[in-house]
Order: structure tokens, then sequence, then C-alpha cells
């Protein structure tokens, strides 16, 4: 009888060069618990000089679990290039130059990108409008590359070289800062998007935090997780069915899984931001919050300025505020143009999928109408005579999130044409009393249960009246001056109702494609 | 921040996994889970009776499902010791997880019932193994005929026991997997490697729970046996091959062939069968080799339209105590109709 070689365990391990979940060491797999308090221990016990050293080693070991090695080729040219292009800067002393210089170094970072990203994207595409051409071309099929965290540091790298062009920072002359900058485990693979002028002096002294520091770093954790394992998780279970088959379910399910979704995604990514910014601070480093309450927006530019800010801040300032330069002679048109490109860009940013395009590009009509409209905006308050009233706040934040929705389903259907379905057939089939029991055995087959949803609902209420009592600081210093028995059952409290009712089931955080 | 902070950082944190530790014995056991051996003798993977041979089965976050196991004599889950002296005609069942049967106690599973509803005139021996497939449960029918010499095998398809036969990635160790090539099948071992780990994770009770209760640990798949079971090129070539196997290498011996019901179907009222060409190959090779089947479909959908009683568990797919039982009546109606065994006195 044959024996299975190891070369072929290997080889499956690899999944054909695509890491799976159990790969990556994710912020709530077991493999970063144990990780994460190795790491502190030698930052803690190592001298001053040496800890952006083990930083680095860290984040290196952290990318090379994900068992692919040429991401780390990848990270280290995009590194070296900008590191490279930023001294070169720095150096050239006509205007010329320094244009040629920034426009090389951020080519080199966007062909990168294209390559590892778009490639398959681009190819298929092509291939679809050579059919319309008269004569044949043949164009191959490209295999995608893995391209975790690779958008991501891409575009901080660009924001370095534009910043440095634009003498916003100094060149950093320390190529193990600079990688560190770029590579730095906790935003790795789904940001913050961090400013080399925030992030690079935190490197030049890192001691370690404080006390309080320490504490709210580990409650930034916790919380995270909470997010994600008790709440993102579980909502999932109501979007995942719905949203692989989206023509087997009736309107009343399309719309749950849609709310649920929106839910989700934003509880998954804070979630995850969160374990992010609360790892950087135990070591003593901060990183810029990306989230401030988005579903309370009152207005789509509102939400952008709540949602994935450290992003919407890069887009703001690198692609709008330079178009919107470009074309202010066509004054409020410019302006809208401006704003329907930069989200267009964003849209493409998220993946090499038409699904991203769309909802960028709805994001960016709602802003573009939102210039036209505003003239009017108070008239209409007023006629409908909410002006000056908490109803007008309310209303705004219920049309504010519905706009979103509409665009989450693209974001999230798997193809257009699901996504136009769920949009349109969201509002019918609530009389099929047949279909309506077929899909309410479907969800529960698949875990979404009352009890789940219920759990969901409590967890979310919990965790709001936690996060607002936490924003107080007096209840704080109350809190840590109570006896340690008292704060250890809080803390079991805490660790029994995220063992008990998270679900851990490894699933990667929605961010980490991207 | 002092390194005194830091060293009663830790001990506190020591102190909490100590108070999990403590919950995830008393207030929701974790699961245990038998320990595996190789058994170099019989080249075959059963569960070690010398390490633990009791334990109590728990599955769910809040262990909502709960029942106890043993480990009998030579190493397979039963609460009865089997003997090879051949006083008793033995019917064997076997099977993976569903035979295994952890989620219920051992005198409410398919080898309890049936052996209930045949009496003492036989022994009903069964040999699960969890993740075991099809072409393992051929395997098992070589160790069931060399020590046992039934006069009945039984062997019960689930989910993707035909597609799960080929050799892959996610094959379990210590079992028998088949190939394809145009030659033929081909019958391929997965080498045993006792993991050491497990030794020392399982003692504590805490990591029991992540394992086992909260899937901590896994990779995040969520196995749609039935949908994956139509994806494999080989369903055909394998069924034949096993079917034709077990027929020339137990001459004289009944097969009954048992087969799952799309159970998740029957609960949406899907009447038409999906799974319809899986059905077919089954059907065809147990006729083609002379074997009895019990295709469980109609009688499940008859039950639940008439009871609307559910045959496993809310939170897990595997049969709870009234779905074996149903799947004993069957049998054992097979077994009668057939011919193959006699009444109960």
């Amino acid at each position: 009888m044959a024996t299975l070689q190891e070369n072929d365990f290997i080889d499956y391990l690899l999944n054909n060069g695509k890491p799976t979940p159990d790969k990556i060491m994710l912020f709530n797999s077991p493999k970063f618990f144990i990780f994460l308090p190795v790491v502190y221990l030698v930052f803690f016990f190592v001298g001053e000089r040496a800890r952006w050293c083990v930083l680095l080693a860290a984040s290196l070991l952290f990318y090379a679990t994900l068992h692919v090695p040429y991401l780390i080729a990848v990270l280290i040219s995009v590194a070296m290039t900008t590191y490279v292009f930023g001294i070169w800067l720095d150096r050239a002393e006509y205007p010329k130059a320094k244009y040629s210089l920034l426009w090389t170094g951020i080519s080199v970072n966007i062909l990168i990108l294209v390559v590892m990203k778009y490639l398959p994207f681009l190819s298929e595409n092509l291939k679809a409008l050579s059919t319309l051409l008269p004569f044949d071309v043949q164009i191959q099929p490209v295999k995608a590359f893995v391209a975790i965290g690779v958008s991501y540091y891409v575009f901080q790298a660009m924001s370095y070289l534009l910043d440095v062009y634009f003498e916003i920072v100094e060149p950093e002359r320390n190529f193990g800062h600079f990688l560190l900058y770029l590579a730095f485990f906790p935003k790795l693979l789904q940001g913050p998007i961090e400013r080399a002028g925030d992030f690079l002096p935190q490197l030049k002294k890192l001691q370690v935090p404080c006390l309080n520091q320490f504490r709210s770093g580990m409650l930034l954790i916790i919380g995270g997780l909470f997010k994600k394992v008790v709440i993102a998780d579980r909502l999932s279970l109501f979007v995942e069915p719905v949203y692989s088959n989206v023509h087997n379910f009736s309107g009343i399910y399309l719309l749950l899984a849609t709310y649920s979704y929106a839910f989700q995604i934003y509880y998954d990514f804070s979630g995850y931001t969160d374990i992010a910014l609360g790892t950087a601070r135990v070591f003593n480093i901060n990183l810029t919050p990306n989230f401030n309450s988005p579903y309370l927006a009152t207005s789509v530019a509102d939400f952008w300025r709540r949602w994935h800010i450290s992003f919407s801040r890069w887009i703001l300032d690198y692609i709008f505020k330079p178009l919107q330069m470009h074309w202010r002679n066509l004054k409020n048109r410019g302006t809208a143009l401006s704003l329907i490109v930069a989200f267009l860009v964003s849209g493409f940013w998220h993946g090499a999928n038409w699904g991203f395009v769309v909802w960028g590009g709805l994001h960016g009509l709602y802003m573009a109408c939102s210039v036209f409209y505003r003239p009017y905006q108070k008239k209409l308050h007023k006629a409908l005579g909410i002006e000056k009233t908490t109803l007008l706040k309310v209303w705004q934040i219920f049309i504010t999130f519905h706009l979103v929705c509409v665009a989450w389903v693209f974001f999230r259907a798997n193809s257009l044409a699901d996504a136009w379905y769920v949009v349109t057939e969201s509002f019918s089939g609530y009389g099929d009393l047949l279909k309506l029991k077929q899909n309410l055995e479907v969800l529960s087959q698949n875990g979404a249960t009352l009890w789940e949803f219920n759990i969901a609902v409590l967890s979310i209420g919990l965790l709001l009246l936690m996060t607002s009592l936490a924003k107080r600081q007096h209840l704080m210093t109350i809190f840590y001056s109570k006896p340690f028995l008292v704060r250890c059952c809080f803390y079991y409290g805490i660790a029994m109702y995220l063992l008990l009712l998270g679900h851990f089931s490894n699933q990667s955080f929605a961010y980490v494609r991207f | 921040m002092s390194y005194t902070y830091i060293l009663k950082f830790f001990f506190k944190l020591l102190l909490l996994v100590a108070l999990l530790e403590v919950s995830f014995r008393v207030l929701v056991p974790a699961s245990e889970l038998p320990f595996y051996v190789f058994d170099h003798k019989d080249n075959i993977l059963k569960y070690d009776n010398r390490k633990q041979r009791d334990g109590l089965f728990t599955s769910g976050s809040l262990a909502e499902i709960r029942s106890r196991w043993h480990v009998n004599n030579i190493g397979w889950l039963n609460d009865r010791d089997y003997t090879g002296s051949g006083d008793k005609p033995v019917i064997a069942i076997i099977g993976n997880s569903y035979i295994e049967a952890l989620p219920v106690n051992p005198d409410r599973n398919l080898t309890s019932d049936l052996q209930q509803q045949l009496g003492n005139k036989y022994a009903v021996y069964s040999f699960g193994i969890s993740g075991a497939k099809l072409s393992e449960y051929l395997h098992v029918s070589r160790y069931v005929r060399k020590h046992f010499h039934p006069q009945v095998m039984i062997f019960n398809l689930v989910d993707d026991d035909i597609s799960g036969s080929q050799l892959s990635s996610d094959n379990k160790e210590g079992n028998l997997y088949f190939s394809y090539s145009p030659s033929g099948v081909k019958e391929s071992f997965v080498p045993y490697i006792p993991s050491k780990i497990g030794l020392y994770y399982r003692k504590s009770a805490l990591l029991r729970y992540g394992r086992f209760n909260n899937g901590m640990f896994d990779s995040g798949k969520s196995p749609s046996a039935l949908s994956r079971e139509t994806k494999s090129n080989y369903n055909k070539e394998f069924t034949d091959y096993a079917f034709a196997k077990i027929r020339l290498e137990n001459p004289g011996c009944a097969v009954i062939i048992v087969i799952d019901a799309p159970r998740r179907d029957i609960y949406q009222g899907i009447t038409e069968k999906k799974n319809d060409e899986l059905r077919n190959i089954v059907e065809s090779a147990s006729i083609a080799n002379g074997f009895q089947l019990v295709d469980l479909t109609s009688p499940m959908t008859d039950l639940y339209s008439n009871n609307h009683l559910k045959f496993e568990f809310e939170t897990n797919y595997h049969w709870n105590e009234y779905g074996y039982r149903v799947v004993s009546d069957q049998i054992y109606k097979k077994l009668i109709d057939s011919g193959v065994v006699t009444h109960r006195e």
C-alpha cells in the first residue's frame, strides 16, 4: 500500500499557496495570545535601544506565519524602495527632479500593488473586452497572488513619499525604523493606515508604558475581542446563509441579513482595530483610532469622518484634495467629480471586484449629490417642520444609515446580480408563508436562532453600556481602587462571557482580505 | 511601570486561568474524548482502554449535550465487552462518529437499540471511529472479519463518506484512503503519528473546552457534507471498488448498507431528491453485489411529516436518541424482511 508522502502534506498545508484561516495568526486565535505575552516579556526586559528590534523581529515573524514567503520579500522591497526614494527626495535640489522622483517612487508602489492584487481582475476584464474586437486576442488568465496586508503598507509607503515631498516629515534615516513603520504587526494586516509623522517619532524613545497606558491597552484588547467573537461572528450567522444564496430568500430575510451585515462588518473591523490599538498601546505606541460611532453619523460625509478614519483621511488628503484643487474652476461640479473619483479609488482599493467599485461609486454619488443638495437642505427641513428638533437628528441618522446599508449590499454580495436582487427584492415575498418557513429552517440549520439573535442584541447593549462607563474617567479610577477580589470577579465575568458566548471558530476578519 | 507590576499582572492572569480551569470542571464541564491508539498488530486505529476508559462527552458552548462514554475491552466505544468466541452470531455495525455515538449515552445508541430489538440470540458489536470514511470501513471490515466472523455486516453511510475516501489534505491519520488512476482504485494508508501535545493539553479543562466545545483551535471550516459529496469525480469508482471488495472478502456474510436521509431538505419540505446521483451509485452497487439497502429518506420524511420531531440535536447534526431509534427500527425491519435474522423469541 502506498503512503502519503510528507511533501504532499506540506503542499496540502499550504493549500496551493493560499493561507487558510488557521495558518494566519489572527487576533482572535489562541496562537496570538501566546505570541503577544512572549513578545511583550522580551520587549519589557530588553534595553530601550533594542526594543524596536524586538518589535521588528516580532512583526516579521507575525507576517511569516502566513506561510507565504514572497510576502516578506514584497514587504521588504516596498520598504527599501520607499526608503531610498525618501532619502533621494530629500537630497534632490531641483523641483523637477523632486517631482520625477516622487512619481517614480509612487509608480513603483502602485505597480507592486497592481501586480499583487489586480492582475487577475485586469486580465479577466481585458479578456471580456477582447471578445468585442473584430480579431482574435489571446489573453491568458492570471493566477492571483496572496496579498494580505499589501494594500495597507503600500498606501503607507505612498503617503510617506508624499509627506517627504511636501516636507511634512523628514525622511527616516534608520531603515529598521522605516521597515517597522510599514510592518508593525498590530496594524500590518488591517491597518490603521498610519502617517509617518505620527508613527516614526514614537520609535525614537520606546519606553515601557505607564500603568494607565498598559491598563487601557488591555481593556481595548478585551473590548475588541468581545466585539469580534461575541457580536460580529454571531451576526455572521444571519448573513452568510442568506448572502451565499440570496435567490432562495424572501424580502424580510434579505433585510435582516443586510442590517446584520452592517453591524457585523462594523464590529468585526472595529474589534480588530481595538485589538490593534490595544496591542500597540501596551508597547507604548499610539495608533490612529479608526472609528467613532459611524452609525450615528448624520450625513454620508459625517459617516466618512467616523468610519475607517485613517483610510478616509488618506483618500481625502492624497486624492480628493489634489483633484478638487485641479478642478477648482468647475466649482461645485469639480468638487462632485473629485468626490466620485476619490470614492471609486476607495472602492477599487478594497479589491479587484466590481461590487467594491459600485460600493465606492455609490458613496461618491451620495457625496456628490449632497454638494448640490446642501443649499436646499434647510428649506426641506423647514418645510417638513423638523428644523431644530431632536427628530431632525434622528431622521438624518436614519437616512444616512440606510444609504450606507444600500451600499453595503454591493460590498457584501457575491456578484452584482446578487446585489441587485437584494436591493430590488427586499420588500417582496412577505406573504409567501411556505417560503418564509423554509427560510427560517435554513437559518436555524446554520445556527441563526432566536437565542443567537438575542445574545447579539444583549451583547451590543452591554458593550454600549461598558463603553459609556469606561469613558467616565472617575468611574475607572473608582474601579481600579476597588479591592483585587472585586476586580477579579469582574475579569472572571468577562472571561466567562467571552468563552461561553464567543464564537471562536477562527473566522477571518473581514478587512484582512483587503 | 515596574517589574513588580508585570510580575503581579502575570500572577493575576494565572489566578484567573486557575478560576476558569475550575469552572470548566464544575460549572460547564469541558468535553472529554477517548484517546486514540494505533493497534500495530491489526494495523487499525482504535481507542485506548489503558489511558482513560470512561469519560463525559459534552457538546456546545454551554455543554448542552452531555453523555458518558466507555471504552471496552478491545478498544471500541461500547458498554459491552466484545468476545470472539463465536458462541453467538455477531452483527457488526461499521461506521464513523454516528456509530461511535458520543452525543448519546451508550444505552441509547444504535447498537444498544438494535441489540434490544434482536434479544440475546445475537451479539451486536459496533466499530465506529470518528472521521472514518468508506475506505476506512473497508479496512475495519477486514479487522472485524479476522476477529469476529460476523453473520451480518452493517455499513452506515453518512455525509461525505464516499467522496471523503479520496486521498487528500484533510485525511485522518491512521486511516485507509482511495486514490484513482486509469489503472483503477488504489488503497493508500495514511500513517498514524500520535500527538504528544494532545496528551498534555487534554489535562486542562480550559484547553479542552476551547478545543472541543468552542472550536477555538478549529480552522473555521464548515463541512457541508452533502454539497461536497457531489463534487468528487470518483464516487462511482470508489463505491464499486469498496463494495466489490467487501463482497469478495466476506463470503457468506450478509451485508446491509444504511444511507442517511437528506434531513435538512426534509425539514425544509424539499421533496425532490438533490442527491439522486449518489443514491443511484450506492443503490446500483448494492444490487450488483447482492447487498441489502436501507435508505432512510422515505421513513424519515414520513415520520417528520407526522410528528415534526427532528432526528438530530439542535446544535449537533449527529442523530439524537430518537434518530437512533428510527434507524434501529429500519435496520431491524430489513434484517427480518430479508430473512437474515429471525424474530426475537
